[in-house]
């Protein structure tokens, strides 16, 4: 086994035992019992669930990320000081912390849906959930460890991660209704489409509600996103530009982690 | 041995090191002392690789150390505080460091018996008292059987016995032949523990001499007063 992996083993039996990761299954599984037993159909269930998966996953996932690199500070210090590379000790880490996370989401979503619910027609929108939530941890543990590698004050670290958390969930829909409110007399499609991608949030939405018959309320804007999501175009760019968003901050938190002092 | 060449390193506006040469010796005890705050614990940082020098070069047997890891299956580490991942226990966090160090065989598992860690095994790590969790640390740092341990300031926080426990510790390797670079701010402990003594101030080498030489040199009783005497020549107080 490598070292990395070895790593992450230990790594995963750590935070696999935090509250953290019992708080994520928990939400998700209560929730989506509950749901079905008061009868709601799958499709309401899954719109329910988006909204938890596009708001709350994306918070808990930053701050589990910062919170857990500096809780760490003198663990780090201690392995980085035995016979093993830097990259070894951050890709473990990252393992470690990924897992128990979309572990537990996966399953607290599938365990209540293969009780109460049924596949027919649904497959694929719950895979898309599955894929979008999964993302957006994989996103925001990659975001908050990368802050918290780069700011070695912890409340530096934190803000950041809210910050951050607050632009792309709240901050960055407003502005994108505003300019299209401002711009309203020229075509907007693709810019909308553009500024879907720099959002891994919205675009997480995006592909979430085509799956489902409400994009039909999103009138002629939702028939445009149905034609582009209906390529495998553009299925293929919106899987580039999330595993980019994955990517980026992973890869620069490492470049970071390699290179500073502890 | 080691050697610490012209050895810069800067925090922003603070020059934490200051051209700092000095070497050494194998085989002996090496007590690095000063002031809070002057530099004896960054310059261990950069013998581990913690810390990347602005300038200079360490040597370790004759080898420049660089970004590969290999020489550090050298040293033993003991942090003056140890923090375990909170929710594995001690058994667990012991065979974590066993497998990643599986180039290491034959462990060193004296500490493990005299310091009675059997007893923490089955206890996670955020449930041990501080002086355990530096038993454990201090375990972990002779494990491995290295060449050079690095100890800063290893009886803080340990109990009079295993503070006794680990100066025998130490005085044991020495006769096997192995290195040991310790800090410390406790002057009677580095009297009877140390061979050497690395006096640093303010980020700069003051001196770097044979305890005996020391003593003799200022023709005082005992390294105490030894040391009060350089610090009152060089101009500082305390």
């Amino acid at each position: 086994m490598s070292t990395t992996l070895k790593i992450a083993k230990y790594q995963f039996f750590n935070v696999v035992r935090t509250r953290w990761v019992f708080v994520v299954f928990a939400l998700f599984f209560f929730l989506t019992a509950a749901l079905f037993y008061f009868g709601e159909s799958e499709a309401k269930v899954l719109v329910s669930l988006l909204n938890v998966t596009l708001i709350f996953l994306p918070l808990l996932s930053v701050l589990f990320g910062v919170f857990y690199v500096y809780n760490s500070t003198s663990f780090i210090e201690l392995m980085l000081t035995q016979p093993i590379y830097r990259s070894e000790l951050y890709g473990g880490m990252w393992l470690g912390i990924v897992t128990p996370f979309v572990g537990s989401f996966v399953l607290g979503v599938l365990l209540p849906f293969l009780v109460f619910g049924s596949w027919a027609g649904y497959a694929g929108a719950f895979g898309t959930l599955f894929i979008v939530g999964t993302a957006l941890i994989l996103i925001f543990l990659s975001l908050g460890m990368m802050f918290a590698v780069f700011a070695e004050e912890r409340t530096v670290g934190m803000s950041l991660a809210l910050l951050l958390w607050l632009v792309l969930t709240v901050v960055y829909d407003a502005v994108v209704l505003y300019l299209a409110t401002v711009f309203r007399d020229y075509p907007l499609e693709q810019p909308l489409i553009a500024a879907m991608f720099l959002n891994p949030v919205d675009l997480g939405r995006v592909a979430l509600l085509l799956q489902l018959d409400v994009s039909a309320l999103m009138g002629y804007t939702g028939a445009v996103f149905r034609e582009f999501f209906g390529t495998s175009l553009g299925i293929s760019l919106a899987l580039v530009a999330l595993l980019l968003w994955i990517s980026i901050p992973v890869f620069v938190g490492l470049k970071r982690f390699t290179h500073r002092d502890f | 041995m080691i050697q610490f060449r012209n050895i810069n390193k800067r925090y922003g506006q603070l020059q934490v090191l200051k051209d700092v040469t000095v070497s050494i010796e194998t085989g002996r005890i090496t007590a690095i002392l000063g002031p809070n705050g002057s530099g004896k614990t960054t310059l261990l940082k950069c013998l581990l690789g913690l810390v990347h020098p602005d300038g200079g070069e360490i040597l370790l047997v004759d080898h420049r150390i660089n970004a590969h890891p290999e020489y550090r299956q050298q040293i033993g580490y003991m942090p003056q505080i140890a923090q375990f991942p909170e929710h594995l226990t001690v058994g667990e966090i012991i065979r974590m460091m066993k497998d990643i160090r599986s180039d290491v065989t034959h462990y060193d598992e004296e500490l493990f018996e005299r310091f009675h860690l059997d007893r923490e095994l089955t206890k996670k790590s955020k449930e041990l008292s501080g002086g355990t969790r530096q038993k454990l640390n201090a375990y972990l740092a002779f494990l491995f059987q290295p060449q050079i341990y690095v100890l800063d300031e290893p009886t803080v926080g340990l109990d009079p016995v295993a503070s006794l426990i680990l100066k025998e510790k130490i005085r044991k390797e020495k006769q096997q032949g192995k290195t040991v670079i310790f800090t410390s701010h406790i002057l009677p402990e580095i009297a009877a523990l140390a061979d050497d003594v690395i006096f640093l101030l303010d980020g700069r080498l003051l001196f770097k001499e044979a305890k005996q030489v020391l003593i003799d040199r200022t023709k005082t009783k005992n390294l105490e007063e030894a040391i009060a005497e350089v610090l009152q020549y060089s101009g500082v107080e305390g």
